[in-house]
């Protein structure tokens, strides 16, 4: 029997994603001695060990474009960009969190080394470019969002969302997994350039597994990104799910799998665009309309926004249809955008919250920004954002991914994501009304937390400031998409 | 000979898999799960990777369907509280006309010769080469999938954090 | 070809008879040496020292009535015995009870087969056990029946994994899964001079696995009148004892063969060397059962789980550290 083998790899490949497990792994240690009125100790922690991580990412940027593991990890500055929104979700929503799961009583330090370890998810499947990363990638971040949505395990609305979620998320993992067996049953390699390097060599344009391979994937995918027909999940996670969270997985999950998604298309199946940009187009647009439109009845705001979420997705799409640098650039511009307007929107919501109030209704906003005018300004800021209107961060984020579509002659596409804009100013404009002309009702106070204040107003400075000076983000944004 | 095996184990994994999904008991329907994993480790001794196919039992066989039938036996669910899914009607037939449609799809897909992809390495010369199945295997895991496989002992950690957290009686 | 069938199928008669034999007699023993160990005669009516005993046992069994209850879930009841039968002799088929040995001109095997997976095979096989247990448990329909069944299949499964781990200390030391490997590996020292903490949480694990004494709680007659096979009489219910009597050989011929040498001995022929070693390993094991008394089941879990797993984590990290030392890397 001859020894395996086995060729050091280039760790530092991985580096940020061993500093955060290993980070973790300390963390889960320390819990134990943490007694049970000073778990704050834990988001603490938590920050320290995302703030080395961060180091590290800057640390790698350094070294350029690695790839290692037999080519199934890559650390470019596409997957270093991500990386970074990454820990200052992961950031922003510890910092929301710390008081508010007090409140609902789940005050355990396991949260924070689950959230943690999602990140480290995310890092592996935006670095991923091997199939079998994607897909591990993809399934730790996916079971870790599934335990923190069912975190609260005395609400039965937390329990039913995670059931829900992670019921149909196993089904659209089973899905992405056959669109992965099928690429790998025709071009007999999981690595993203071999599939592609393949499929440029031989011709496979209307090789009836290769189109059922990418409608299997973008089902998958579109339901990770929660786009219609897979958004069904969305509202109920949303509603259930400890709102931290869902501020949390309203933006990071979704950053991630749209840089899956981008990798997997862009690089992998460049040769296969004409089939999946029709059916991307599609999705896109129903998404925007259904999303929009659907969000106008919601009473609940929870509900609202991952409708409205929804159509995010779908205007998101656009940068990917278009396929081009400037595709490619504005959605990381809009991820990055969107980080802050919908924590910040979640946040304000959280600021609400307290023991025996749920505080997630539209109507219990009402006199809000009377009685808090600072706070109310910056939901403003953020609902204003969300729109999309100067000189707002999201007016720079849409005006790049509309540009993009125009570019890439999608015409049709741009208009349907401009009208929705439109339908969708009605409902964010509902939520000012009730803020600011609707009559102030009892029970209103605020839970004193310095952290979430200072996240509330973080993210509509940051909102403000990407929206008046966005010459630095969007070179970033630029300077970070993939070799396409 | 080894058709003949073959066609026996896939016609009884067929046969197992539709006594599956029909079943009206699930115990019943766990027990031809079991079946199934029984022959589909079967195939794999016919293909000649020995160590697959005890990984198969030990691990679906023997560790996950035993804690299946537990939970189904603590949960008593009695067939007559399955029963009622007249509601499901619609769905049965789509999933059934569904099921064959795909049927069909995958036997033209197959028969139509469309797998021209890069055959792989693993003839069963180079497994030999390697001094069997298992060093093959291990060879392979501990170099090319190294990473997926360090990284899936990561996930198991999650997991069993996670579940520990929503279902333990008493948080500290 | 047909030459190979015919030694196959001779060989399994060959086998099976005397493993069947053997257990028989297994059954005598246990209460014989119990007996004298609890100062009583044991079985004495039937024969010289009560030799025919077994016999007489078997026939009573073959007559008695089989009673199918109302409620049960009949296919699986009746399917049940032979699950748990079933994987138990299956197992003996990777034993090595011999090295090769010339009959009629032909080089014949002492055991059935070797597989380069064997200790997997084993596994995977006596995972597949529990099933016969938890099947017969839930089929009868009665509540003794079902708590049995429980008992043991959180037990078999919870005993499992220190068992495979405890095996991987060998496997690393013979570097191989093939059961004749491992017995070729132990020509300078047997394995349970390097691997004794590995020993140690085995034949514990196997204990526990085979729902012997200490760790008889599935069927605690003070508790569960009789455990998973409350409800089964006649034949069904002496199927369930061949297996369990057939898996105590399989184990103490894994024993033998991982740890105590298998078939190598000096001057006495191989096959006589692998007989005394199993039947020492079997007396050990009655030993164990005349001596302690049973476990609580929490005591049972929190054993399996929080001294048995690490211990047996333990054994597998010290295990390379002590192959550096002693020179076997």
């Amino acid at each position: 029997m001859t020894p395996i083998q086995i060729t050091y790899p280039n760790m530092m490949v991985i580096l940020p994603e061993v500093v955060l497990s290993c980070w973790v792994f300390f963390m889960m240690m320390a819990d134990l001695f943490i007694p049970k009125e000073k778990k704050e100790i834990n988001a603490v922690l938590g920050l320290i060990g995302l703030a080395v991580t961060a180091v590290s990412v800057f640390m790698v940027l350094s070294y350029g474009d690695i790839s290692s593991f037999n080519d199934s990890m890559r650390s470019d500055r596409f997957a270093l960009f991500f990386k970074l929104l990454f820990i200052i979700t992961a950031a922003l929503a510890i910092l929301i969190s710390a008081k508010y799961i007090a409140i609902e009583g789940v005050n355990w330090g396991e949260y924070y080394s689950i959230l943690l370890f999602s990140v480290v998810g995310m890092m592996v499947l935006v670095s991923a470019t091997d199939l079998v990363t994607v897909y591990l990638g993809m399934e730790f971040m996916a079971l870790s969002i599934y335990v923190l949505t069912g975190f609260i395990r005395h609400d039965v609305r937390s329990n039913e969302a995670a059931l829900k979620y992670f019921l149909l998320g196993a089904f659209s993992s089973g899905l992405i997994l056959y669109g992965m067996v099928l690429l790998y049953g025709v071009t007999g390699s999981t690595n993203v350039y071999k599939i592609a390097n393949f499929l440029a060599a031989n011709d496979n344009y209307s090789n009836p597994l290769m189109i059922a391979s990418v409608i299997l994937l973008i089902s998958g995918f579109a339901f990770k990104i929660a786009a219609v027909p897979f958004h069904m999940w969305a509202p109920d996670a949303y509603e259930g799910a400890p709102t931290s969270i869902t501020a949390f997985m309203s933006v990071g999950p979704k950053a991630a799998s749209f840089a899956a998604l981008l990798r997997v298309f862009l690089v992998a199946l460049p040769v296969m665009k004409p089939h999946w940009v029709a059916i991307f187009w599609g999705v896109s647009a129903i998404s925007m309309v259904v999303g929009n439109v659907v969000a106008v009845a919601q009473t609940n705001i929870k509900r609202m926004l991952a409708y409205s979420g929804i159509g995010h997705a779908g205007y998101i799409l656009m940068g990917v249809i278009a396929g081009t640098r400037m595709g490619v650039a504005s959605v990381l511009l809009y991820m990055l955008v969107y980080i802050f307007m919908s924590i910040g929107a979640f946040s304000v919501i959280i600021l609400l919250r307290k023991t025996g109030v749920k505080g997630d209704e539209i109507k219990d906003f009402s006199g809000f920004a009377r009685r808090y005018p600072s706070l109310g300004l910056c939901m403003l800021i953020f609902l204003i954002s969300l729109i999309g209107l100067p000189p707002t961060a999201g007016f720079i984020g849409k005006l790049y991914l509309f540009a993009a579509a125009v570019e890439a002659e999608y015409y049709y596409l741009a208009v349907i994501g401009v009208l929705m804009s439109v339908v969708s100013l009605f409902y964010y404009m509902q939520v000012a009304k009730t803020m600011y002309i609707d009559e102030e009702i009892e029970g209103q106070e605020l839970v004193p937390s310095r952290a979430l204040t200072f996240v509330v107003y973080f993210c509509a400075a940051a909102t403000l400031l990407i929206g008046m000076f966005p010459d630095g983000f969007i070179s970033a944004a630029m300077a970070a998409v993939l070799p396409i | 000979m080894e058709l003949l095996l073959f066609y026996i184990f896939g016609g009884v994994a067929v046969l197992a898999s539709l006594g599956l999904v029909t079943g009206k008991n699930p115990v019943h329907s766990a027990l031809f799960m079991v079946v199934v994993f029984f022959v589909i480790a079967a195939l794999f001794v016919l293909l000649g990777a020995e160590f697959l196919a005890a990984a198969q039992i030990l691990v679906y066989a023997g560790a996950i369907m035993v804690l299946f039938l537990f939970v189904i036996m603590l949960l008593r669910l009695q067939p007559e509280e399955l029963r009622n899914t007249s509601r499901h009607a619609f769905q049965k037939f789509f999933g059934i006309v569904l099921s064959l449609v795909l049927m069909a799809q995958i036997a033209l897909i197959v028969r139509g010769g469309f797998f021209k992809g890069a055959k792989g390495n693993y003839t069963p010369e180079v497994v030999s080469g390697f001094g069997g199945n298992t060093e093959a295997v291990a060879a392979v895991l501990f170099t090319d999938y190294l990473f997926p496989f360090e990284l899936t002992s990561l996930i198991l950690l999650m997991a069993m954090v996670g579940a520990v957290v929503l279902t333990k009686k008493e948080l500290k | 070809m047909t030459e190979f069938i015919i030694i196959m199928l001779v060989k399994m008669f060959v086998i099976f008879g005397a493993v069947m034999l053997t257990m028989t007699y297994i059954t005598l023993a246990e209460r014989k040496i119990l007996g004298y160990m609890q100062i009583r005669p044991g079985p004495n009516r039937v024969g010289p020292w009560g030799l025919l005993q077994p016999i007489a046992d078997g026939i009573k069994l073959f007559l008695k009535e089989d009673i199918i209850p109302d409620k049960a879930s009949k296919v699986v009841f009746v399917i049940a015995p032979a699950m748990a039968l079933i994987p138990a002799v299956m197992t003996l088929a990777v034993i090595p009870f011999g090295p090769a040995v010339t009959i009629m001109g032909r080089q014949v095997d002492v055991y059935m087969a070797d597989v380069n997976i064997g200790i997997l095979y084993i596994f995977a096989v006596s995972s597949i056990g529990v099933y016969g247990i938890v099947l017969a448990g839930w089929s009868s329909e009665s509540k003794y029946s079902l708590l049995g069944g429980l008992r043991s299949s959180a037990q078999m499964i919870s005993y499992e994994l220190s068992m495979g781990f405890a095996l991987v200390g060998v496997i690393m030391m013979s570097q191989s899964l093939s059961m004749v490997k491992i017995i070729e590996a132990q020509k300078g020292v047997w394995f349970i001079v390097p691997q004794f903490f590995g020993f140690i949480i085995y034949i514990t694990a196997a204990i526990a696995e085979l729902n012997r004494t200490p760790f008889d709680l599935p069927e605690g007659e003070s508790e569960l009148v009789a455990g998973y096979f409350t409800e089964y009489s006649s034949m069904k219910y002496a199927m369930f004892m061949l297996g369990e009597y057939i898996n105590i050989i399989s184990v103490s011929g894994i024993v033998t063969t991982l740890y105590l040498g298998g078939w190598s001995g000096p001057i006495l022929p191989p096959l006589a060397w692998f007989m005394i070693k199993l039947l020492a390993v079997v007396f050990f094991m009655i030993w164990v059962r005349a001596t302690y008394p049973r476990f609580r089941y929490d005591q049972l879990m929190t054993f399996g789980w929080k001294v048995l797993l690490p211990a047996s984590i333990a054994n597998i990290l010290l295990t390379p550290v002590f192959m550096k030392i002693f020179g076997y890397l």
